[in-house]
């Protein structure tokens, strides 16, 4: 029951996983700052999932890197491009749709079962 | 070498070569990035055990295919295997076996059975490496499978196959297996077919064809039976009946008849010898053995004629069908 659980949720959350990370890029950020960011708000990505997801959305045109080598640690940050933000729009829009007819589902069965 | 370096090798080393330097770079800034500003040894196991297993991190920045055959191909993957594997298979035996019959005269059963058992099976492993590397390539390459056709539409629902008659595809396979034999019996050694006997303990044999007419129309012969072997692959990969496949069939048929009236209308094709040698052993005239061989041959031929005939009727009542 806990690992069917856990598989389920973690199939759930995969869906909103390109949407959380692109919500977050209008502003640059380095890979390792998204992990705590979202771990503070509940909304947390392994660092082994996300790593990866950058720089494929990075080879998709999504998103556009810069090296930042000023620090002791060199840091390459992410930001959205006008490519990424127009599916992001769209991703958006889907998204809304999405869970408010699985909203509407939800509710019916509810109601049903009152 | 510390453990960053050796944990990033282990993750690219399973990367394309073109890849390599830019993700362990990345990976690099993304884990001193983890660590605090004064590390320990400690620091960095805690760090990279939150990455986990380098292969599965490798395989989550890898987007090639890490499959050899994928489901899209599958299944006209293991269609191929199914029909060809067990063909191949029992050719290889069989081909053994005449091979070592032909060249020694001699039989030991055990050898025979052993030498024909490790054929089959070299012959279904070679079969079964040559598809599979095809089929490895056409996933490479984004080549769709050769069984599927091309979109699928609920009309296909009504000309399909729910209304024609399933062909067994035993019988498909014996058919191909048959031609072969024949084949490799009437080019290679034709002269085997003939009347034994036994002359102060040595085997004698008097082939019954004329080999000189027989050889001139060995190119129908070849030409009649590859058409057989094809005809056999196509309603084997289709499976069901249908109305082109009838009329292959029906071509098939008219062309094995042609072959079959062009071998045995004159009575040229047959040794004048094995006449003579019925004669004396059955101490009837020649010309009465001849005259019965060619009754024997009109009704031969008129059996083949009608099995034929049924045979091509039958695949267009078969596709047909309701």
């Amino acid at each position: 029951m806990d690992e069917l659980m856990s598989n389920l949720i973690s199939e759930l959350k995969r869906g909103t996983l390109i949407i959380n990370v692109l919500s977050q890029l209008k502003t640059p950020k380095y890979g390792y700052s998204l992990v705590e960011f979202f771990e503070k708000n509940g909304a947390s990505i392994e660092a082994n999932t996300l790593y990866p997801l950058l720089r494929r959305l990075e080879k998709q045109n999504i998103l556009q890197s810069s090296w930042n080598t000023d620090s002791a640690k060199p840091r390459k940050y992410y930001k959205i491009s006008a490519y990424g933000e127009e599916i992001y729009k769209k991703l958006c829009k889907e998204y809304f749709e999405i869970i408010n007819s699985t909203n509407n589902l939800i509710m019916e069965d509810n109601n049903e079962s009152d | 070498m510390n453990l960053i370096e050796i944990y990033i090798n282990q993750v690219i080393k399973n990367l394309p070569v073109a890849e390599r330097e830019e993700v362990k770079k990345d990976l690099n800034a993304d884990i001193l990035n983890m660590l605090p500003d004064d590390y320990t040894e400690n620091d960095i196991k805690k760090v990279l055990s939150q990455l986990g297993d380098p292969e599965i991190l490798a395989d989550e920045y890898r987007d090639a295919k890490r499959y050899l055959i994928g489901p899209k191909l599958y299944d006209g993957y293991l269609k191929l295997l199914r029909i060809v594997l067990p063909i191949v298979a029992v050719i290889g035996a069989v081909i053994f076996i005449l091979e070592s019959v032909f060249d020694s005269g001699s039989i030991n059963f055990v050898d025979l059975f052993a030498g024909s058992l490790a054929n089959l099976v070299n012959a279904a492993f070679t079969a079964f490496a040559a598809i599979t590397i095809i089929f490895a390539v056409f996933e490479r390459n984004n080549v769709a499978s050769p069984f599927k056709k091309k979109q699928w539409a609920v009309d296909d629902l009504k000309t399909s196959h729910i209304i024609a008659k399933p062909i067994s595809k035993g019988e498909g396979i014996v058919s191909i297996i048959f031609s072969i034999i024949f084949f490799m019996i009437l080019y290679f050694s034709p002269q085997l077919i003939g009347w034994y006997y036994t002359d102060n303990g040595i085997v004698m044999n008097i082939p019954l064809f004329n080999l000189d007419v027989l050889s001139r129309i060995m190119p129908l012969i070849i030409l009649s039976l590859l058409f057989a072997v094809i005809t056999s692959t196509l309603k084997i990969i289709s499976g069901y009946w249908n109305i082109k496949l009838a009329f292959v069939n029906f071509l098939n048929n008219m062309f094995s008849a042609i072959v079959w009236i062009m071998i045995f209308a004159n009575q040229n094709i047959f040794n004048a010898s094995i006449f003579e040698k019925l004669s004396s052993v059955l101490d009837i005239s020649i010309i009465r053995i001849t005259g019965l061989f060619g009754i024997g041959i009109k009704v031969l031929i008129a059996f083949i004629m009608i099995g034929l005939v049924a045979d091509s009727v039958s695949g267009f009542r078969k596709s047909v069908r309701k």
